[in-house]
């Protein structure tokens, strides 16, 4: 028995690496391998605040501005007040996670509006990158019907989202139409779904125009252009790359998302100008933003 | 017994898949909804305003009333033609914010004071101290009104003080028994927030 034994570890070391180098070479022709060490986390955080006011010569209220430990709570704290006193807090926000961020509402608490009136920068609907930040200005102004020697408590919060979607390579979008034209596997993108997005990018693309009469054509018309050849030429590498960032784009899997502080529609528009234009020197640098863009997940 | 064994193992791992099951569906979800909210809390406290007489010195020192609050001062007198009295008095903003000070003067029967009656007033800082030559030096052998005087308004910092001096005379013989009430009042503002002090003479002719 002993003797046996060396060859069947061999052997299965053998299969091991076989299958590896297939699965490799299968990754490659496909897109790539995306290795992403980073944990998808998503988190905004206060990082810097200050604070300034409307006196110019005398100096008789004070405000102050504190960030907790976590960074998510600035504390604000006005002293000896008056009215018509106005105080500015300038704070700044970080998107500290590795996923873009969207800032969904913005909520402000002031139970005493005759004596306040509290203003500040509505950062709704954005999107936040990863590590990128934002600028925010809040303003508390003291009315005139204010009391003396009295507190007043204002609250603002400003919730979030994490982006839920992300773009998809290459390879992705390949297995999506190959799998919706019926040749291998269940798509987990929808035949129909598929076809309108390239109805969409039909719409807004100089570029791409799926012309064929039936759902099954212009599919494999996509897919031709996503299936590009091992050698084939630049314009080629960066059309297939392009198509693969509209599909992303339709889909709303590059909200928030930049490379080289450029948006997914920066990179298609800056891409599509270069293909109009038979820009050949920057088809490459145009096809590695998109193939960057792709493999953001 | 062998089978009541294995049974319990099945039922082990069943609970596990199951917890692992729930688990995985619960961190799903919540990666999939993940929100959050950051949050700026305020406070604000406001100051107050008030003001005060701290001090008063008459010329001559006919004596005076002060309320607890030391708000008012009121001088009584029988006066006759030609009286005259300097009554100086230092106002304290008392509060925590500066405040600007304006002045008026009333009569219980305005067309008869302007008609008998003669005063002046003049203020003088705002000091942190009062200097003696405006306060302290003054008497009946060196009468005010000082030098240096400012003109109203006077903007007064919280914590310091404004020195008033001011002359009533009584210029012309008025009819007999005639009585009068004279209100002289201090006003300290910021924006709709004020207070006062006031000075009340109540003066009658001697019969």
């Amino acid at each position: 028995m002993k003797p046996t034994n060396p060859k069947i570890f061999a052997l299965i070391i053998l299969a091991i690496i076989a299958l590896s180098l297939t699965g490799y070479s299968y990754a490659c022709t496909n897109g790539g391998i995306h290795i992403d060490c980073c944990y998808p986390t998503c988190d905004l955080k206060f990082i810097i605040v200050t604070t300034s006011d409307n006196e110019v010569e005398k100096n008789v209220a004070y405000v102050t501005a504190q960030i907790n430990c976590a960074g998510d709570t600035i504390t604000v704290c006005i002293t000896n007040a008056y009215p018509c006193y106005r105080a500015y807090i300038n704070y700044t926000i970080k998107n500290t996670g590795c996923k873009p961020v969207h800032f969904d509402t913005l909520t402000i608490t002031n139970d005493h509006p005759e004596a306040l009136e509290i203003t500040t920068t509505n950062h709704t609907c954005i999107w936040l990158s990863s590590c990128e930040t934002v600028k925010g200005t809040t303003s508390v102004h003291v009315l005139q019907p204010a009391k003396q020697n009295w507190k007043y408590t204002f609250q603002i919060k400003i919730g979030f989202s994490c982006q839920e979607g992300y773009p998809h390579t290459i390879g992705y979008w390949k297995n999506q139409f190959s799998e919706a034209l019926c040749k291998s596997g269940r798509p987990q993108v929808p035949a129909a779904t598929l076809d309108q997005y390239l109805t969409l990018i039909n719409s807004q693309s100089k570029i791409f125009q799926f012309t064929g009469t039936t759902r099954n054509l212009r599919l494999q018309q996509a897919l031709n252009i996503l299936n590009i050849p091992y050698n084939a030429i630049m314009k080629d590498k960066l059309k297939a790359q392009l198509l693969a960032l509209w599909l992303n784009y339709v889909a709303g899997w590059t909200d928030g998302y930049k490379v080289n502080g450029k948006t997914a529609w920066d990179i298609i528009q800056g891409s599509e100008y270069a293909l109009l234009h038979n820009l050949t020197s920057d088809y490459g640098k145009w096809k590695d933003l998109c193939d960057q863009f792709n493999n953001l997940g | 017994m062998r089978r009541k064994q294995l049974k319990r193992i099945n039922q082990k791992i069943a609970t596990l898949f199951l917890i692992c099951l729930i688990s995985l569906a619960i961190t799903g979800y919540t990666y999939s909804r993940w929100t959050d909210i950051i949050t700026m809390l305020g406070t604000i406290n406001t100051g107050s305003l008030k003001i005060t007489i701290d001090n008063q010195k008459l010329i001559p020192d006919i004596g005076y009333s002060k309320t607890p609050d030391n708000k008012t001062v009121t001088i009584s007198a029988e006066i006759t033609t030609g009286w005259q009295i300097w009554v100086g008095i230092t106002i304290k903003n008392k509060g925590t914010v500066p405040v600007t000070i304006t002045y008026t003067l009333t009569a219980s029967n305005h067309i008869e004071y302007e008609g008998y009656f003669r005063n002046e007033t003049h203020f003088y800082g705002p000091y942190t101290t009062i200097p003696p030559q405006v306060w302290d030096d003054l008497n009946q052998t060196n009468l005010p009104p000082p030098p240096g005087e400012q003109t109203l308004p006077i903007d007064l910092p919280a914590g310091d003080k404004l020195v008033v001096w001011q002359k009533i005379r009584l210029q012309d013989p008025p009819p007999t028994s005639f009585t009068i009430n004279i209100h002289s009042e201090y006003l300290g503002t910021l924006d709709p927030w004020q207070d006062w002090c006031e000075v009340i003479y109540y003066l009658r002719v001697r019969g």
